[in-house]
């Protein structure tokens, strides 16, 4: 791995892409302040989403290059190793496209909040100002750049509409997971328990994922981040142009 | 340096582009690759720079295997290709952004190359330029990389005829003893006088592969007024200016390389080719 070839794709990357990130900032910087103008600067989640999505959605777009013949082989070809080129990617998508949507909310909401202060000057700042840009937990932090490894993965499997490609994913996987799990605990209810007294309350209904308690979802998280990022190297290794 | 072994691929596992292609080039040549619509030259350039793996057999850089597509390795090979794609970037801007990755590119060389091509002091994005400038701008940039091995795809498709006689002027004083250069084309013609070496693809096999001076050496081009009696004919083509041949030279006479009667003549004998330039 060498250092100067992953600044030199940085570099490339910046020459290419500097304009259409500046206007997509710009774009999300007036959304915010409109939004949290016309709402409430300091109602949270419906930005909070938007942020995470934001997060999630640019990632998939880092691997435009592999769609076509013409400009994957162009891709291919530039002078540096598969890794390089794969840890290049993972540098814009956990740190640039982060930070970079997370200011910009910053941003949003500060002008969103000023020009709402115009309409109600008894409005008062406060840091809760903040709250939609910023993950609340450490296991925020943890799901959201979990959730940028997954969406870095299917950039690289999914060569064309990868981030449509992820929800119909997630939403096919959690159905049927889900599907699955009702169907064990249905049958494993009626086993156990006496007929016609099977209930939600008898099913444990907390996740493991949200309650932020135990070591278990941090493992499964920093495995998965783990897996997505090796698979992305190793599909990146075998693609052809 | 460059050195196909065996290589066997096919984009259907029933049908089979290559059945065991060899070739290998030195340094030096301006190789031609030949071969009819289909018969898998710009495939063949793939395998070669690690884009395709080939399924079996091996493609080699420097005694590397091409599929590893190292920094290094990529960064001694400059693929131009037919179909090309550029990035929203300006002239400079594309430079400024691509050139650090060629240890040898050269700055003075591009700008040169460009105003010979009078895409000097064109403003705007690369991408909004016509086919044909397009190309003149990373046949630029593919030169002043100076990397050992440039790979040229049909670099004179889209190319007016002005620019195809630039072209073969810079190509001219381009090649020198530490670089290869592989030019595949069907338009022969365009490119004949800057070949010195050719290499013919047919029906999934290398039936020639052979510097110039060689050829010539072997088989006689020539042109008369009536079919010749002398020595073995290849091929045969009746003209309005006279009737050309291609036919073994018994008597080592010089000739002036025809690609296109080359090719037809190769393509009819591929045995005989074969045996001969092996």
């Amino acid at each position: 791995m060498n250092i100067n070839n992953i600044t030199k794709l940085l570099k490339a990357y910046f020459y290419e892409n500097w304009q259409n990130d500046l206007i997509f900032n710009f774009v999300i910087i007036l959304a915010i302040a409109l939004f949290s103008m016309l709402m409430s600067p300091f109602d949270t989640g419906v930005t909070s989403f938007a942020a995470v999505i934001l997060m999630v959605y640019y990632p998939c777009r880092l691997f435009s290059k592999l769609q076509s013949p013409s400009s994957r082989m162009h891709y291919l070809m530039i002078p540096a190793t598969n890794a390089e080129k794969v840890v290049t990617g993972m540098l814009l998508a956990n740190i640039y496209y982060v930070f970079g949507i997370a200011l910009s909310f910053v941003i949003g909401l500060l002008l969103g909040f000023g020009l709402a202060k115009i309409f109600n000057p008894d409005l008062m700042f406060t840091s809760d100002l903040f709250k939609s840009a910023f993950p609340s937990s450490w296991m925020s932090v943890l799901l959201l750049y979990t959730s940028i490894a997954i969406a870095f993965f299917a950039a690289i499997y999914f060569r064309k509409s990868p981030f449509w490609k992820l929800l119909l994913t997630g939403f096919v996987v959690s159905t049927v997971l889900g599907l699955i799990t009702t169907v064990t605990v249905w049958l494993n209810a009626k086993a156990v328990l006496p007929a016609g007294s099977f209930s939600r309350n008898y099913i444990k209904t907390e996740s493991y994922i949200t309650s932020g308690k135990d070591w278990f979802p941090y493992v499964l998280c920093c495995i998965t981040i783990v897996y997505c990022y090796a698979m992305s190297f190793l599909r990146m290794r075998e693609t052809e142009a | 340096m460059i050195k196909l072994e065996n290589v066997q691929f096919g984009y259907d596992a029933n049908r089979m582009l290559f059945n065991g292609v060899s070739w290998q080039l030195e340094a030096g040549h301006l190789y031609g690759l030949l071969g009819r619509n289909g018969a898998g030259k710009t495939t063949l350039l793939k395998i070669m720079t690690g884009l395709l793996f080939p399924q079996a057999g091996n493609a080699l850089i420097d005694g590397q295997p091409a599929l590893k597509r190292s920094a290094t390795q990529l960064s001694d090979v400059y693929f131009l290709q037919e179909e090309i794609y550029v990035p929203h970037l300006k002239i400079k801007q594309f430079e400024a952004a691509f050139a650090p990755f060629y240890p040898n590119f050269s700055h003075e060389q591009f700008m040169e190359y460009l105003a010979e091509m009078e895409m000097d002091n064109m403003p705007g994005f690369i991408d909004k330029f016509s086919h044909g400038q397009k190309k003149k701008v990373m046949i630029a940039f593919a030169l002043a990389t100076n990397v050992p091995l440039l790979i040229m795809d049909e670099p004179t498709n889209g190319l007016d005829i002005p620019s195809k006689s630039i072209f073969r002027k810079i190509m001219a004083s381009y090649a020198d003893e530490q670089k290869t250069v592989i030019i595949s084309t069907h338009q022969v013609r365009d490119l004949h006088s800057l070949i010195d070496a050719v290499s013919i693809l047919d029906n999934g096999r290398m039936i020639l592969n052979a510097p110039g001076d060689v050829i010539t050496d072997k088989l006689l081009f020539d042109v008369d007024n009536q079919k010749s009696q002398e020595g073995k004919v290849f091929y045969t083509e009746e003209t309005p200016r006279g009737v050309y041949q291609v036919k073994e030279n018994i008597n080592h006479i010089d000739s002036a390389l025809d690609l296109e009667l080359l090719f037809n003549a190769a393509v009819q004998n591929k045995k005989e080719f074969t045996e001969m330039f092996q």
